[in-house]
């Protein structure tokens, strides 16, 4: 089966202030399979978000390519199916609402795309349903909570008929109960509807809930891999200025004391189970 | 707070004027505004007024909603009324030193008066009774023809809705602005005319930059959902003429007709 | 010396159709050198409260206090305001002069300060956030990165002097690093200065390791009051109000449940380490 995205020997370079070239990608290769749900996390800077923008061609390499489902985003002609295939939500919920009126906001991916009308009002329906957001269909967004916009912004895009969500720090500038509403939107729409989920975060309790977790530090992948794999890895995430959870945290300070805990404790409930054997085999 | 003002009047009702579609609505009142700048007789002056507040019974709004429309435009009716009271020559009535008041002029000042209040009245229903998403359509729909000869209908058209989109974020974010400025000891409300003008300056600077942001944010992601001007877009609401729509085309011709005759006849 | 508000309730547009009460008869006290964590979910009148803290808004009933003058009073509006330094949500966005010295030097320079003052003040705010004055100085706020706008506007309102520091979410947005380096300074600059510092977050792992006191608003009024320790374990009474508690109280709670002999007032990483080794039956080593 063809990569949803597939980037080979991908670097960007781009004028910073002066007329020296900063890196912002470097020789990044990257797949990631449909129905994957992969988060990446790294610092302000790393290159996350760049890499998010060249996955739907918002930005171009200045080498290497990037497939998405096999087109090539350098390739013009392909540029309107590969961003019908590949919808992204953006970090500010207010600056990605056009319309005054949230079913009006979520028809208007499709009518760029020359959806019949009566076709884009059964999208628009789906796409608010999926969202939970049905009964705010009437509503002015200004009056949203940062939750709910966000949903409206991904129903914006479900109304396309995506295979592929491109998430580029969505929940940053929500509160915990947003952020809460946007990630059991996204997982619910992973597992239930096979969507491909690329989700940039600087959260860790959003990147556990992936089923691979990037790491990224001067436009570099530095760490691929399950997140129990990943963040096992807290000393090199500590010096990127990256966060794990607590009790990742605290089973590698026990470690320090000869606790032999096995890697990759990402929760609660297992950090009490892994606890409660250990004791039982004293 | 600032967010919660509402935009245009919209009254949101199900009346039958409330249901037109908006390009009648559009139509029919500039059709009435030429019918009421051809009458002359009072006849006429009578009928149309008649017929106006027909309007208003149709629309079902609550006549205070209707009529605080006009509050703002009762200086300039008044200034109207004197000018022509005075200025007018013709048969004196009365008079105040150099100042004469004439018969022509109480009829014309009258005249005058009686069509600002009117034209006012009538189209403020337009606002009242069609939400802004539902005229933005309708110019779209009415420009279309005009794009022949250069008319960029479709993007006026979108220039307005992203306009009332971002309008109450605006005016959210002045206020957050303003009160951090305050917070820094900013005074926006004392001093002389030069010396508030430069005080707006810590609040428009900000204001122009994130007014910047937002635009190439939005833009951003108008493109990455397929966004490519109007071209082979189609709409969610596509706008088709009811009976009722031929009806009020009917209705608002015979008006204009009628006025058309007074002018002839008088 | 203390911030005090009585009974403070208010009310957004009263007398029309779309009048809300946001505060409802409110009291709390803040302490002289307090650190104070004020969390509650969005929409529970935290950042209507923290405004009346510096005159920014009035309560509609009761009054408020800042060392013993009202709020109220027209003519030490600016005497309050000086007092009570206040950081808005993303204060970046207040930026607008075109070096970062003549940014910070707004607050200081509205006092009516000397031009000595106001350089030795600007310095002073520039190098408490960690930004050091001959690199920053003369450059436009508008090239820095977020972070470091986030610093500069923080600045602004430090280089007032103000005796009372009130921070609305200073960290959303940023990085865990650019987080834990504001974090750091606000903290330092309590401790040394003897600041008092009204930290607003969302972030119960913040506040649990900072904060010497936290206040929780729920639906315009104080919910519950109290030292984080004694308030994270009061974990379901919080769900209800739509907060959490620190993974790492969970955790320990969640082992108390199974095993009753540990403790559950842990807000740390640190502080959990000697008691899960105890449990184990394992010898501690400081």
């Amino acid at each position: 089966m063809a990569a949803m995205f597939q980037l080979e020997q991908v670097s960007h370079l781009y004028n910073g202030g002066d007329t020296e070239q900063k890196i912002a990608l470097k020789d990044v290769n990257l797949a990631i399979a449909p129905g994957e749900f992969v988060a990446v996390i790294g610092h302000n800077g790393s290159g996350k978000s760049t890499l998010a923008k060249h996955l739907n061609a918002l930005l171009l390499p200045t080498e290497g390519q990037v497939l998405v489902k096999g087109m090539d985003t350098k390739d013009p002609e392909q540029l309107w199916s590969i961003r019908q295939t590949a919808g992204m939500v953006f970090q500010n919920p207010d600056n990605q609402i056009v319309a005054t009126a949230v079913e009006e906001d979520v028809a208007f991916g499709p009518e760029n795309l020359g959806v019949p009308p009566a076709d884009i009002r059964r999208r628009v329906e789906a796409a608010l349903k999926a969202v939970d957001m049905w009964e705010f269909r009437q509503a002015a967004p200004h009056l949203l909570s940062g939750g709910q916009k966000q949903r409206i912004a991904i129903a914006g895009v479900l109304a396309m008929h995506p295979e592929a969500l491109i998430l580029d720090e969505p929940t940053a500038m929500l509160d915990p109960s947003g952020r809460r509403e946007v990630m059991d939107t996204v997982v619910r729409l992973n597992r239930e509807e096979g969507i491909t989920v690329v989700h940039i975060t600087h959260f860790m309790e959003e990147a556990v809930l992936a089923s691979r977790v990037i790491v990224m530090n001067d436009g570099q992948i530095v760490l691929d891999g399950v997140p129990e794999e990943v963040f096992s890895h807290v000393t090199e995430l500590k010096a990127l200025g990256l966060d794990v959870p607590q009790v990742t945290e605290l089973a590698l300070r026990l470690s320090e004391h000869n606790v032999k805990l096995p890697p990759g404790i990402l929760t609660v409930e297992r950090m009490v189970t892994e606890l409660c054997q250990l004791k039982s085999k004293m | 707070m600032l967010k919660d003002i509402t935009l245009g009047q919209y009254v949101p009702g199900d009346s039958l004027l409330h249901r037109l579609d908006p390009r009648t609505k559009i139509i029919g009142s500039m059709l009435y505004i030429i019918a009421l700048f051809l009458l002359k007789s009072w006849v006429g002056y009578v009928s149309i007024t008649v017929f106006s507040i027909a309007l208003v019974i149709l629309s079902a709004l609550p006549w205070r909603y209707v009529l605080r429309g006009i509050r703002p435009i009762f200086y300039i009716v008044l200034f109207t009324l004197v000018l022509n009271f005075f200025l007018t020559p013709g048969e004196v009535v009365w008079q105040l030193g150099p100042l004469k008041v004439t018969a022509e002029g109480i009829e014309l000042g009258i005249f005058m008066g009686w069509r600002l209040l009117l034209l006012v009245l009538t189209t403020s229903l337009l606002t009242l009774t069609s939400s802004p998403i539902a005229l933005t359509d309708g110019i779209e729909y009415l420009l279309r023809p005009f794009k022949k000869i250069g008319v960029p209908a479709h993007e006026l058209a979108m220039m307005m809705t992203i306009a009332l989109r971002f309008i109450p974020t605006l005016l959210e974010e002045t206020d957050k602005i303003m009160k951090a400025q305050m917070a820094r000891g900013a005074d926006f409300e004392t001093g002389n005319i030069v010396q508030r003008a430069r005080g707006m300056i810590p609040l428009l600077v900000p204001l122009f930059v994130s007014a910047f942001r937002r635009a190439d944010e939005l833009a951003t992601a108008m493109e990455a959902r397929c966004y490519r001007g109007g071209e082979g877009r189609t709409r969610l609401r596509e706008l088709q003429f009811a009976g009722r729509d031929w009806v009020a085309m009917a209705v608002s011709i015979f008006v204009l007709a009628f006025s058309i005759l007074d002018r002839i006849l008088s | 010396m203390s911030i005090e508000v009585q009974n403070v309730t208010f009310t957004y547009q009263p007398g029309t159709p779309f009048a809300t009460t946001v505060l409802k008869d409110i009291s709390i006290t803040i302490d002289d050198g307090e650190f104070v964590g004020l969390i509650g979910h969005t929409g529970s009148g935290k950042s209507t409260l923290i405004q009346h803290l510096n005159g920014l808004l009035t309560p509609t009933a009761g009054r408020v206090l800042v060392d013993g003058v009202d709020t109220k009073e027209k003519s030490t509006k600016r005497l309050i305001r000086r007092k009570v330094g206040l950081v808005f949500q993303y204060p970046e966005h207040q930026l607008f002069e075109e070096t970062v010295a003549k940014d910070v030097a707004f607050g200081p320079r509205n006092l009516g300060l000397s031009e000595d003052e106001i350089e030795e003040r600007v310095e002073e705010a520039l190098i408490t956030v960690g930004l050091s004055p001959e690199t920053y100085s003369q450059r436009s706020p508008f090239d820095l990165s977020g972070g470091e706008m986030r610093r500069v506007a923080i600045a602004g309102v430090l280089a007032m002097r103000p005796s009372y520091l009130v921070l609305d979410e200073p960290t959303a947005g940023l990085d865990p690093r650019g987080r834990d380096e504001i974090l750091g300074q606000i903290s330092d600059l309590q401790k040394k200065q003897n600041l008092t510092v009204v930290l607003v977050s969302h972030s119960m792992e913040d506040v649990a390791r900072l904060v010497d006191r936290l206040i929780i608003m729920y639906q315009g009024q104080v919910a519950a009051c109290g030292q984080p320790r004694e308030l994270f374990q009061r974990a379901e009474e919080l769900k209800k109000l739509g907060l959490g508690v620190p993974q790492i109280t969970d955790f320990m709670r969640c082992l108390h449940e199974i095993a009753p002999e540990v403790r559950t007032d842990i807000l740390t990483v640190e502080e959990a380490v000697p008691e899960i080794l105890a449990f184990l039956g394992r010898r501690v080593y400081a």
